[in-house]
């Protein structure tokens, strides 16, 4: 794959990185750092990506990875300063419906992920287990899970 | 929910999007970085040759096949002392000998002969360690690792591993560099040519570039969902046979597991003769062979004891070829679909010779002695030998179509050993992609079994 075919496939992907890092991250600076790095990364490894076809799927397990590094740095950062963690600005507020955001914000971060590449990104069960490299049972147990805890906060 | 869900993202604001065009840009100037002629290459390579080797070069060797030691009740280690002064990060030079090559697009972990036909040489998987880790462990109980690159070569870094099982390969053990090389070799490569590839091997001080965390799967530990995952050591849970099966099916609408389909054992035979049986309802992996005599009595299986070498000290070798009495055990299930709409079942049974050590523990009975990687090869069927016929367009070892609301017997087969019968237990596969799970699901690691007599 040349940069050109690269540049375009990312592009296509922008909205589904928005939204995947902006649902672990919370944080649009963060999310932007993620995604940069993801990108970057994406590129020098680009020889490994065995099909075109895996390519969006590859990105998006690559930007996990890169969310979860951040996290974990904010993790250290925020119990070291024994601080509170900041209330979301509007900027960072991803969501259109407060409700509706305030729920998916509420899941624990694992069923959250689960519940935004389900529901909004359209993935399949089978993509999300080889995004998330978990097994396909709990993928659908994760969903389950979300799905209660969203019912009752929602309906 | 869906449409909810669907729609309650903000659209993508334009500073993000130009965050990732100026991301873009970045690695469009990388491209160009990269384009540097191919001589060049060479010399700046050979600069840093060098000015690296007489200080920095990594060699000590130690093949680790010969170090594999039993450890407790688990399995195999290999002592690794860990060399407290190697640089935090290393780089890895293969200076390819002569008549290989390395395979493009293999992340410089292929080798191939370097000749017109391909023909498989050899494959890496290097391995870094750091802080104080005793054992090795590769294929099973991972408790954690990172996978990194070391030089642009996908590798794992081993930060807290034991219990090794299968010690078929090669290891080499670069000592002061702290990296262990697995080493799969082709059928071809001769061993003055595994050893010629071992020495080619070296490290050099690298820098974080060099060694670049790439990913890292999340721990297990505490995280009951997540354990399957990385542990590959099962739990058998003996069930009694007319123990009843949910299999739960995934609603993709609702996104909540259902109970779809029951199944149930409803008896278990034994025989010897398979005269009368339909050919078609024999699995066709199997046909090719001979099964019985003329009077449809099951023929005697060849069970054949191999001793796996460890690729160092000793070869792999077959120890004995004996001649057993074969029996077909014919199990029958019911299966009831509770849904009104039609569905799929994977037959998840499989048949296996189980003994119990004096712990309690269940262990595959052709593990004669696991520890010397002495292995018999099947005492029974792998697969579903039988099935009776159950529809005319669904016919499948593997997945029947039940109708709404349909009760159906399905019966299975395995052929086993006749001197193993009391070792043998019916056991249900691990599935994850079936195409309905039994509802122990949330327990991926536990095995359930079934006594046959």
């Amino acid at each position: 794959m040349d940069i050109n075919k690269f540049e375009q496939l990312v592009r296509a992907s922008t909205d589904t990185l928005y939204r995947v890092s902006m649902s672990m991250l919370k944080n649009e600076h963060d999310a932007q750092d993620a995604v940069s790095e993801a990108i970057l990364k994406a590129y020098e490894n680009l020889h490994k990506l065995r099909k075109e076809e895996y390519f969006k799927t590859w990105l998006v397990r690559i930007l996990i990875n890169e969310c979860k590094l951040i996290l974990r740095k904010s993790d250290r950062i925020i119990s070291n300063a024994n601080e509170k963690i900041p209330e979301i600005t509007s900027r960072d507020n991803p969501y259109l419906s407060v409700e509706v955001g305030e729920a998916i914000n509420s899941l624990p971060e694992k069923i959250r992920l689960v519940i935004v590449m389900f529901y909004v990104e359209d993935y399949s069960i089978k993509d999300i287990k080889r995004v998330l490299n978990i097994p396909e049972g709990t993928v659908k147990s994760r969903l389950s899970k979300g799905r209660a805890l969203l019912k009752e906060q929602l309906l | 929910m869906k449409d909810r869900l669907q729609n309650a993202f903000k659209e993508t604001p334009e500073r993000f999007a130009y965050a990732v065009e100026n991301a873009l840009i970045e690695a469009r100037q990388q491209s160009k970085r990269k384009k540097i002629s191919v001589p060049f290459k060479i010399v700046i390579a050979v600069v840093l040759i060098f000015a690296v080797l007489p200080s920095t070069v990594f060699g000590a060797v130690k093949i680790c096949g010969a170090l594999a030691q039993k450890v407790g009740n688990f399995g195999l280690a290999i002592g690794i002392s860990i060399n407290e002064d190697a640089p935090k990060y290393v780089k890895m030079n293969i200076d390819v000998p002569k008549g290989f090559r390395e395979q493009p697009n293999t992340g410089g972990l292929k080798f191939e002969r370097d000749s017109e036909e391909w023909v498989f040489g050899f494959t890496i998987l290097p391995m870094r360690f750091y802080e104080n880790v005793h054992y090795t462990l590769l294929e099973t109980d991972v408790k954690e690792y990172n996978e990194i690159t070391i030089s642009s070569r996908p590798s794992y870094e081993l930060i807290g591993t034991e219990n090794y099982h299968g010690l078929r390969r090669y290891f080499v053990w670069y000592e002061e560099a702290n990296v262990l090389v697995l080493i799969y070799r082709g059928d071809t490569v001769t061993d003055s040519e595994l050893e010629a590839f071992v020495d080619s091997i070296s490290f050099t001080q690298g820098s974080e570039n060099d060694h670049d965390s790439f990913f890292e799967p999340e721990r297990a530990e505490n995280e009951p969902d997540d354990f399957a995952s990385y542990n590959y050591e099962y739990v058998f849970e003996e069930i009694q046979r007319d123990t009843e099966i949910t299999f739960l099916g995934f609603n993709e609408d609702t996104g909540e597991s259902e109970l779809q389909v029951k199944s149930k054992i409803t008896d278990i035979r034994i025989t010897d003769n398979i005269k009368g049986f339909d050919e078609s309802d024999i699995n066709p992996m199997y046909q090719s062979e001979k099964i019985a005599d003329s009077n449809g009595v099951l023929l005697p299986k060849v069970v054949e004891v191999w001793q796996y070498g460890d690729g160092v000290n000793s070869e792999t070798k077959m120890l004995s070829a004996e001649s057993k009495e074969q029996k077909l055990v014919l199990v029958d299930i019911e299966y009831t679909n509770t849904t009104d709409k039609e569905v799929s079942i994977y037959i998840p049974h499989r048949l296996e010779t189980l003994t119990m050590d004096e712990y309690g523990n269940y262990n595959f009975a052709v593990e004669i002695d696991k520890f010397q990687d002495i292995l018999a090869k099947e005492y029974c069927d792998g697969e579903i030998f039988y099935m009776s016929s159950h529809g005319s367009n669904d016919k499948g070892f593997y997945v029947p179509k039940l109708l709404p609301n349909e009760t159906r017997t399905i019966t299975i087969g395995f052929r086993c050993i006749e001197e193993q019968l009391n070792n043998a237990y019916l056991v249900f596969d691990p599935i994850t992609d079936g195409v309905l799970v039994p509802d122990y699901s949330d327990r991926a690691n536990t095995r359930l079994i079934i006594k046959v007599q």
